[in-house]
């Protein structure tokens, strides 16, 4: 017997050297939150699962953009829910546990497809009050805001509210910061860890709204060469506020013909990142800009709405960093022609 | 013959996986062997359990090391069902009253835990089918997962956990349920003796604070020697407030013709990042073969805590308060250590 306890603390042992992502709980108890997709969701017809493990990589890069990030419990295998309506993407449905005083509390986010939270849902909530004041002070805070708009509801170390809410709601203020935190984590995490997904869905509804049905539609990729990124950065002084590794282009074909380009990018001005997904069309012309998460603020949207409908075909045209923007993705991604 | 019929899960196992796997490597196939892939989750989950007895100083062990897998599959409509698969060989040492299904107390057997598939297809989780071998409807087990942990409820009152079988079941919004048709052998998949169960349970949803559920169970359940006639219903209740958590079940009806009733409450606790969770239990047991009522009564105090995702340790402390033959009252004392890799 003290052979086979010798071989399982030996297990342990290297467990804790390589530590694998896998959930505590057995898999029989992993329940779908099926009802919770059909309140968020009353459109939805369906979902799809997405299954994903979420690492010590990705905690990490929640950490560059949150003053808190993961704790090592809510590592693992997590899946995130698409809502469909006939087969087309409507949101996202994403449960996250988190800490407050009184355990832990489930909390279901419906998200719209630029990450914006649309709605909330306590899955699990051990307070007996919890869908009543404390659901109705945190869909106040939370429905129709970006990650920005929530961001700045929270303290700049991430400890507390931001003066004016927490004067207000004293008696509810924890478990707002608790809820406000839990928004902010799903956003990052949801970008991050499904980020292929997210673009993949961003772009399918950028490309319907554009050519309405999208199934004679074919996207061919754009390799952008390195050669190509050279002669730009000769053009711009090679600074750039775009990941160029994260750029995705996609030539659009309607029966034969090229009529535009799609590019997905990454992008981050010190104070804000997110990704992008820019339509523009055969002659170079800034169709449409869509970002993910949803845009920062009034002002970030309307600098970036006064170039739709431009085209950018030379460094010299641009006097602000967003026209520099069009014009370095026009760029690397047209050289086809 | 027996052990053939326990392997054929896993030969089901190679042959929906490793032919993919082949195709993905001479690039054909790919996308197949990809959505293979995906949604996947699997632990290799390994446990060592040891009891003690305070009366008579006996002791056994129990290892276990099984294969914990779960899938969704989806096509373009969405998800469209899960797959369970759960073999797990068990290995007893010194067991004094094994199980049925293992030739004696110094035995191996690989048994099944969960391992089945739900089509979800139908109507969004409303009404779900399910096939192969599953918990039994019934009762607190239904919403409280309590396998391969030292805590259990209620299930040896009904002489079976889970079974093979067929069930609908569905999430709607203000009840769940499941109601199941099954062999009634238990572990094994077996037509001796002929026995069958009909389960059911019917409860308001299991996310909320208060939970409440009628359950149903009858039918002939696999021993050792035939089968037992067991008719039940069932009323449990679960509340939640805070860290507490406050357990009922409560089930009346006849095992061999004898009348019985069975009583379950349950408290515990939870740490605010639930790795340490203390609980007490006290179960009554009522029987009346011909004319008297005689009754069990047995409490016990129980803690597990998870080390991290990986590792937890749970222990348990049983003792016989009553018994119907006052020959045998035990007070045992259980370890177990879990891993999951």
């Amino acid at each position: 017997m003290k052979h086979h306890l010798f071989i399982f603390f030996l297990v342990v042992i290297v467990t804790q050297i390589y530590v694998p992502d896998v959930d505590a709980r057995a898999f029989c108890a992993l329940r779908d939150p099926i009802k919770t997709i059909r309140m968020l969701f009353p459109e939805s017809d369906q979902h799809r699962s997405i299954v994903k493990a979420i690492n010590s990589d990705i905690r990490n890069k929640i950490s560059d953009s949150l003053p808190f990030t993961l704790h090592f419990n809510e590592l693992g295998k997590h899946t995130l829910y698409v809502a469909e309506n006939n087969q087309q993407p409507v949101g996202f449905v994403h449960v996250r546990s988190e800490l407050t005083k009184w355990g832990l509390v489930e909390i279901a986010w419906a998200l719209n497809p630029d990450l914006s939270i649309r709605n909330v849902e306590f899955q699990r909530c051990r307070i007996p009050d919890c869908n009543g004041q404390y659901l109705t002070d945190v869909l106040k805070f939370t429905v129709g805001k970006s990650f920005s708009q929530i961001r700045s509801l929270v303290s700049k170390d991430g400890k507390a509210l931001s003066m004016q809410l927490g004067d207000n709601h004293i008696e509810t203020s924890a478990f707002i910061l608790a809820t406000l935190k839990s928004a902010l984590k799903t956003i990052v995490v949801t970008s991050v860890a499904w980020q292929k997904e997210v673009a993949d869905i961003n772009r399918r509804l950028l490309l319907e709204e554009t050519f309405g049905q999208v199934q004679h539609l074919s996207l061919k990729p754009v390799i952008i060469s390195d050669k190509r990124i050279e002669q730009l950065d000769k053009q711009i002084g090679g600074s750039s506020m775009i990941d160029r590794s994260s750029i995705e282009a996609f030539q659009i074909i309607n029966d034969k013909n090229n009529v535009g380009t799609i590019i997905s990018a990454t992008w981050r001005d010190g104070h804000y990142q997110g990704m992008f997904n820019w339509l523009i069309d055969a002659e170079g012309i800034i169709k449409d800009i869509r970002p993910i998460p949803a845009w920062r603020d009034a002002e970030m949207k309307e600098s970036f709405a006064e170039i739709q409908g431009q085209a950018f075909h030379n460094s010299e045209q641009c006097h602000t960093a967003v026209q520099l923007m069009g014009f370095e993705l026009y760029f690397l991604s047209h050289h086809y022609q | 013959m027996r052990r053939k019929k326990r392997y054929l899960g896993l030969i089901v196992f190679i042959y929906l996986f490793i032919p993919h796997a082949y195709a993905n490597q001479i690039g054909e196939d790919i996308k197949l062997a990809n959505s293979l892939a995906s949604n996947l989750r699997w632990a290799i989950d390994l446990s060592t359990r040891h009891t003690q007895s305070l009366r008579g100083a006996n002791s056994s062990w129990q290892h276990v090391i099984g294969l914990d897998l779960h899938k969704v599959f989806q096509d373009k409509n969405g998800d469209f069902g899960t797959l369970l698969f759960q073999p797990y060989l068990v290995r007893l040492s010194n067991v004094k009253t094994p199980p049925f299904f293992f030739d004696d107390g110094d035995d191996w057997e690989l048994t099944w835990r969960m391992t089945n598939f739900n089509y979800t297809g139908l109507a969004q989780g409303q009404l779900n089918l399910r096939l192969g071998h599953f918990e039994v409807p019934f009762g607190l087990e239904q919403n409280i997962d309590t396998n391969g942990t030292l805590r259990q409820f209620t299930f040896p009152n009904r002489g079976i956990k889970a079974d093979w079988g067929a069930s609908i079941n569905g999430v709607l919004e203000k009840l769940e349920y499941e109601f199941a048709f099954t062999r009634g052998s238990g572990v094994e998949l077996t037509d001796s003796h002929n026995p069958y169960l009909i389960s059911g349970r019917i409860g308001s949803p299991s996310n909320e604070n208060f939970i409440m559920g009628l359950s149903t169970f009858f039918g002939e359940t696999l021993n050792a020697t035939g089968t037992t006639n067991r008719k039940l219903a069932a009323i449990d209740i679960a509340y939640y407030v805070f860290q507490w958590e406050f357990l009922m079940e409560t089930s009346a009806g006849e095992t061999s013709d004898a009348e019985t009733i069975n009583f379950l409450i349950e408290a515990s606790w939870r740490s605010v990042l639930e790795k340490l969770h203390l609980y007490t239990q006290l179960r009554q047991n009522f029987k009346k073969p011909v004319n008297d009522w005689a009754d069990s009564t047995k409490i016990t105090f129980g803690a597990n805590y998870d080390v991290n995702n990986q590792i937890s340790v749970s222990t348990e402390l049983n003792h016989d308060i009553e018994i119907m033959d006052s020959s045998s009252r035990q007070t045992s004392f259980l370890v177990q250590f879990r891993i999951r890799i």
